[in-house]
């Protein structure tokens, strides 16, 4: 027995170390993880009396579900913090600030990413965050907001309290489901022009009554209505999507489909589930930052015409220079089939123009300048444009920036063009 | 019509894949009460093997789901030898080394290839279409696969020398080791089996679906719903349930929506548990 409880003792230990082996491999120094949490310094060392160090929070899932794209993300967030801080970081007065990002992993659920804002504003006591990404923003807004945090918003499901008037120290900063859904449909109509009857899908995670007005509202301002005249929403942690690809097909002929809201391994799913119905030549349209690449790789063939996404393609010249540094060092990290997502990069990077914009490290004062004085921000994808009133229901705190389009065509991924969408309705 | 059939044939693969994992599962629960925890994780790796077998060694993909299914076949023997028998009566212990062994199976994939999206290729191209209806080959061959190896697993459980001693010991083990039944060669050879079924549901739901390093958490809760709501000791019950559950899981999410729908299916077994504690066909205690 004794003999045995060893020899399985060696084993485990062995298959840790092993993890730990292909995992570390060759990051950089200045990376620790310690029960979920990554600090990066972005190879700037702070001294007193030259540049300060101001410490953005990142909520974000390194495990679960969402850690697919999650992962990802975190490597843009720290080349983009390397990159702001190549430039010279931030100035505020005469002061330079160089950033530093503290990420702790929310497990991409409500519980863990709750607990992962907590300890960014209560142990780590940072002012600004940026994130969280799905609908995790209904548990990060309100701390943000009790705690006068700035948040750099990922995304928003249009749930109460999570960028509405009751959060001052929000801003939703990439677009948003609304801005790539009408970015998506502009991209539609410009290769297929008669699309006209859409079926509309997404995750049903509660948000379903607050998106439908919203979703018919700007669908019908591009001559879009929505098939069957209802939504159709599936579990975040649905793995077979064949029930949801025969529900889809239930509703019958549609011009298009349109998948609001999910990550890329339910477009994948989806596609497949609803082309292999023999519904192979309706479009797929995405607004998602999926690229169309990985849809393919995993529906295969019955992917390789007629899907579209809000995605960068790698060596796009319309790429602005930031973005195209960004994707090259990333696939200098990750390889060059890596996926592209950028949507928490973007949210760092409008941050830190806000706040220089504002020429304060407050965030009330930040928050204050931002909703009245700011009508354009710069972007990672462009020039933005401040909105989102009517969508919601406070003025000033939702970005619209231009979005870049990605297609399928014969089996190849291949920019879409990009697509302005003005304002945030 | 086209969703009725469509959702007939979903009814059919899951079922088929849920029964295939649960039976894994249930023959050392039922044997040895051993709660294989690590069983989700090995019908997850075993899905990657296929894919790595496929991509990078450009094998057949029919050779490298046997490849992949006997890998962990094997890897099931070691499981058995070194990480459970030890433990054999302290659940407390098998519990945690599964739970061990589970997460650093998903840690390692997740770290190695968690970023990529992957799927093993399809095993058959095309349609076939009848009228309005249309079935890709790829689900026909899945469900029929599932139901061959059903058919056999259930051939070898009831009619093979070694299928009785796995009966004999999940009836009594005392009394099937008393009568000369080598109790440990049948455990290895009931984890093998196991293992390799859930390596082989691994790798063809890897075909149907996609890969994750988390899609062995679901399924492993599928599992664990069947043998339970099929009754301790009863090996045909699963069969019975597969069926149930697996047609919740294909219908509740075409008739209700989203949460409401992962949820249902849940429900129905807390309700049978509340009326039947001991299963459909469970034993008495």
């Amino acid at each position: 027995m004794r003999k045995s409880y060893w020899v399985v003792l060696g084993l485990v230990l062995a298959l840790v170390l092993g993890v730990f082996a292909a995992a570390c491999g060759e990051d950089e120094a200045t990376t620790t993880t310690a029960g979920g949490t990554e600090t990066t310094a972005g190879g700037t060392e702070t001294t007193t009396g030259t540049a300060k160090t101001l410490t953005i929070g990142v909520p974000i899932g390194l495990t679960g579900w969402i850690s697919a794209q999650d992962i990802v993300a975190a490597e843009e967030l720290k080349i983009v913090a390397e990159l702001i801080n190549e430039d010279g970081g931030i100035t505020v007065g005469e002061q330079q600030y160089t950033i530093e990002l503290v990420m702790e992993d929310t497990q991409s659920d409500f519980d863990g990413c709750a607990a992962a804002v907590n300890k960014l504003v209560f142990d780590n006591k940072v002012q600004y965050i940026v994130g969280a990404n799905a609908m995790f923003n209904t548990v990060v807004s309100p701390i943000c907001n009790e705690n006068k945090v700035l948040q750099s918003a990922v995304y928003s499901v249009l749930q109460p309290g999570e960028v509405d008037a009751t959060t001052p120290y929000t801003f939703l900063t990439s677009n948003g489901f609304v801005g790539r859904s009408m970015a998506s449909i502009a991209s539609l109509k410009e290769y297929y022009p008669d699309a006209k009857n859409v079926a509309v899908v997404l995750v049903d995670d509660g948000g379903i009554p607050y998106m439908t007005p919203i979703v018919k509202n700007f669908l019908g301002a591009q001559g879009v209505t929505i098939a069957g005249d209802e939504i159709v929403g599936f579990a975040n942690e649905l793995q077979d999507f064949s029930p949801i690809g025969a529900k889809l097909d239930a509703i019958g002929e549609v011009d298009a489909v349109l998948h609001i809201t999910g990550i890329i391994s339910h477009v994948a799913s989806l596609v497949k589930s609803y082309r292999e119905l023999g519904n192979e030549t309706v479009p797929y349209v995405t607004a998602l930052l999926a690229n169309c690449g990985d849809i393919y790789k995993v529906a295969g063939e019955i992917a390789a015409d007629g899907i579209f996404s809000n995605a960068a393609t790698p060596g796009d010249p319309e790429n602005p220079p930031m973005m195209a540094e960004l994707i090259k060092r990333l696939q200098a990290k990750l390889g060059e089939d890596t996926a592209v997502y950028l949507e928490y990069a973007n949210s760092l990077v409008v941050l830190v123009n806000a706040i220089e914009m504002a020429q304060s490290t407050d965030p009330t004062e930040i928050a204050k300048y931002w909703e009245t004085e700011v009508d354009t921000i710069e972007t990672l994808f462009g020039t933005g444009s401040m909105g989102g009133e009517q969508t919601h229901g406070i003025a000033n705190h939702a970005v619209a920036h231009p979005m870049c389009m990605q297609m399928m065509k014969d089996g190849e991924q291949v920019p879409a063009g990009w697509v302005d969408i003005g304002q945030i309705p | 019509m086209e969703q009725v059939v469509a959702t007939i044939f979903n009814v059919l693969i899951l079922s088929s894949m849920y029964i295939l994992v649960a039976l894994g599962f249930a023959f050392l629960f039922n044997m040895l009460g051993i709660l294989n925890l690590a069983h989700g994780a090995v019908y997850m790796v075993g899905g990657y093997i296929g894919y790595a077998l496929i991509n990078s060694a450009g094998v057949n993909p029919w050779a490298a789901i046997l490849i992949a299914t006997l890998l962990m076949a094997g890897f099931g023997v070691v499981l058995e030898r070194y990480c459970f028998r030890p433990f054999t009566g302290d659940f407390n212990r098998i519990v945690m080394v599964g739970v061990g062994i589970n997460v650093v199976l998903q840690t390692a994939v997740n770290a190695l290839l968690g970023t990529q999206m992957q799927a093993l290729p399809a095993l058959f191209d095309g349609y076939l279409r009848f009228g309005v209806v249309s079935v890709s080959y790829q689900r026909i061959s899945i469900f029929l696969i599932g139901a061959v190896l059903l058919v056999l697993v259930s051939w070898f459980v009831r009619r093979t020398k070694r299928g009785q001693q796995m009966q004999a010991i999940s009836q009594d083990i005392e009394g099937a080791a008393l009568s000369g039944i080598n109790v440990h060669r049948v455990s290895a050879l009931a984890c093998a089996l196991g293992s390799g079924m859930a390596a082989l549901a691994g790798c063809l739901m890897g075909s149907y679906l996609m890969l994750s390093p988390y899609m062995g958490d679901l399924m492993l809760i599928k599992a664990l719903v069947l043998v339970i709501l099929a009754g301790i000791g009863s090996i045909g019950g699963i069969f019975v349930t597969g069926l149930i559950l697996g047609g919740l899981d294909a219908i509740a999410p075409v008739v209700f929506d989203g949460a409401v729908a992962d949820a249902i299916p849940y429900v129905v077994v807390v309700v049978v548990l509340l009326l039947r504690p001991r299963g459909f066909f469970g034993r008495e205690a």
